[in-house]
């Protein structure tokens, strides 16, 4: 059988770069921005598992227009093809929209048998959009799969819990969030992701994904105030000899 | 007066997981405190069975509702979502993790509600006397105030941020139900417990490792906790590679803690895993770089390798201890 297999990537700042836009929303139109690590596992397994059932795999990103750079990658590294759904439409997305923008993206490429995303951002970090993904387009999950295999119809993966781990089955079609372990990250040169045709990236606008509401205005959560959360510890700080530091740390804890 | 006291009887709902005492304890003095601003009630949805209603109640519970007929998130997402629909609870707190994070995530999508996911903290705004959760920004250094324009005011709270509080003197909660029907899209095989998610809670020495303690040294790193009568805990990274149960992960996206003393070795001191020890008593850092971030967020830095310093510092906390011990009265 083929698969068709349809890939979330997010696309996220880099760390050291983070910032506040508008709104107190994260400014994403700064260039220095990376894929999401968790994605290149979900990009790595989805191309492998498109390759090996003679399937085809398309990545899907929302972002602003520099969020092509995460799909040429994907594409570089071997998806067919890549969506960029971008819009000014779909500023100040919460998890809830931005979900909602995704699941029309990929119900207008669909259908497709698996849905994988990684586990979560290292952005934002709560791992929402792929449950909500998943609970849009009527799809069971596994969450946290740190390995997997796919059998005809039935996927099983093992999956990472607080406290161990599962192994569960889902029939497909079935969207898979995926764990660091699950394989090696994909990963490509500059000048591979350069070389990617423009042609192979299609953008999505949110006039294509039908009336909305988008972006802000359909979005149920507000950032509003920021406060600091600094540290309020003694800083000590020693040097010398380690025994010594030893003994002057005792006193001060 | 605050949004949503005139409908008569506010709710604030808790969503309670399998097994989590500690967890939803948190989550049902939040609540409490929550639905006391607003004269609410607070009603928490369990798996049946958790623990005795009475219980429930000295936690905060004014009534406590029993699900039925399975626990897979995805069922009880969509029991869940029929009961929101009857009830229109003003605000649901859940559990921030694994389970709790895809309930959560599935009830509000399938409702078109506000959800803030890993919140550290909740209150009311005086203001709109709306739910404001506070969310962990900027990797750890600023904390947002979110809030939810939708019926029912969404989060999920990461365990050990809230304050547990006393046991109050209450009356037994109502009791109802709710049936679960369970679809068997996923079918699960096996389950392993690798670890038990309340040792570390409970530890009054905490020993933090980072990347700087590479796999061959935890046994090492293991007799030293041993020695301490400390538990260990871990960065992101650590427990991203399965160096350590993701229940030993302190953090933004793993847990808080709030030991006697919390050692953190061979980690750099990223905000968005020191914010998970702000409640501990002390902090003190092993890390060969003097101006690694993690002596910011400590009482005091030794500055020197682990390898190096962590022995002789456990020797000495442990003849500490002892002297302790052994003083009279």
């Amino acid at each position: 059988m083929t698969l068709r297999v349809a890939v979330l990537v997010k696309s996220v700042p880099r760390a050291e770069d983070l910032a506040l836009g508008p709104g107190n929303r994260l400014d994403r139109s700064r260039p220095a921005a990376e894929t999401n690590p968790y994605c290149r596992r979900a990009v790595a397994k989805g191309v492998e598992l498109a390759r090996d059932a003679s399937g085809t795999c398309v990545a899907f990103s929302l972002g602003p227009p520099n969020a092509s750079d995460v799909l040429r990658e994907a594409v570089a590294a071997g998806a067919d093809r890549g969506i960029l759904v971008s819009d000014a439409a779909f500023a100040g997305s919460d998890t809830l929209a931005s979900s909602r923008a995704l699941v029309a993206a990929i119900e207008r490429e669909g259908p497709f048998d698996l849905v994988l995303a990684g586990r979560s951002s290292i952005d934002s970090g709560t791992g929402q959009v792929p449950a909500q993904v998943a609970e849009l387009l009527g799809l069971p999950m596994l969450s946290s799969v740190r390995a997997m295999t796919i059998a005809g119809r039935l996927a099983r993966a093992e999956c990472e819990t607080d406290d161990g781990f599962h192994e569960s089955e889902v029939r497909l079609p079935a969207l898979l969030s995926c764990a660091e372990r699950l394989c090696a990250p994909a990963k490509v040169t500059p000048d591979q992701r350069e070389s990617v045709p423009d042609g192979l990236i299609t953008r999505v606008s949110a006039a294509d994904l039908g009336p909305g509401p988008w972006g802000a205005a359909g979005s149920p959560t507000r950032v509003g105030a920021l406060r600091e959360a600094g540290s309020d510890r003694l800083c000590r700080v020693f040097a010398g000899p380690v025994a010594e530091q030893v003994q002057e740390a005792l006193v001060v804890v | 007066m605050p949004d949503g006291s005139a409908r008569g009887s506010t709710l604030v709902a808790v969503l309670a997981e399998p097994k989590r005492l500690g967890a939803t304890r948190e989550l049902l003095g939040a609540a409490a405190v929550l639905a006391g601003q607003v004269g609410g009630r607070v009603c928490v949805v369990v798996p049946s069975p958790l623990v005795a209603p009475a219980t429930l109640g000295a936690w905060g519970a004014d009534e406590v509702v029993e699900m039925r007929g399975g626990s897979l998130a995805g069922d009880v997402a969509a029991a869940l979502a029929g009961w929101v629909e009857l009830r229109v609870p003003w605000a649901l707190l859940a559990p921030a993790s694994s389970w709790g994070r895809e309930v959560a995530a599935r009830l509000a999508a399938h409702r078109g509600e506000g959800l803030v996911g890993d919140a550290v903290g909740v209150g009311v705004d005086p203001g709109s006397g709306r739910m404001v959760s506070w969310k962990p920004a900027f990797g750890g250094s600023f904390l947002a105030s979110i809030t939810s324009s939708s019926p029912t005011q969404m989060a999920t709270v990461v365990p050990g941020f809230l304050p547990v509080l006393a046991p109050r003197r209450s009356q037994p909660p109502g009791l109802g139900s709710l049936q679960v029907q369970s679809t068997d899209r996923v079918r699960l095989l096996r389950v392993e417990h690798a670890d038990d998610p309340g040792a570390l809670a409970a530890a009054r020495i905490v020993i933090g490792v980072g990347m700087g303690v590479v796999p061959g040294e935890y046994p090492t790193m293991c007799e030293l906790a041993a020695a301490l009568g400390a538990e260990l805990a871990a960065t992101r990274k650590v427990t991203d590679r399965g160096w350590l149960p993701r229940s030993r992960q302190v953090g933004v996206t793993g847990r808080s803690i709030s030991p006697a003393l919390y050692l953190a070795v061979g980690l750099s001191g990223k905000p968005n895993h020191m914010i998970g020890v702000r409640g501990a008593r002390a902090v003190l850092a092993v890390n060969s770089d003097p101006d690694a971030a993690v002596f910011a967020w400590s009482d005091a830095g030794i500055v020197a390798g682990w390898r190096e310093a962590l022995p002789p510092l456990v020797s000495a906390l442990v003849g500490l201890a002892g002297s302790v011990q052994s003083r009279p009265g």
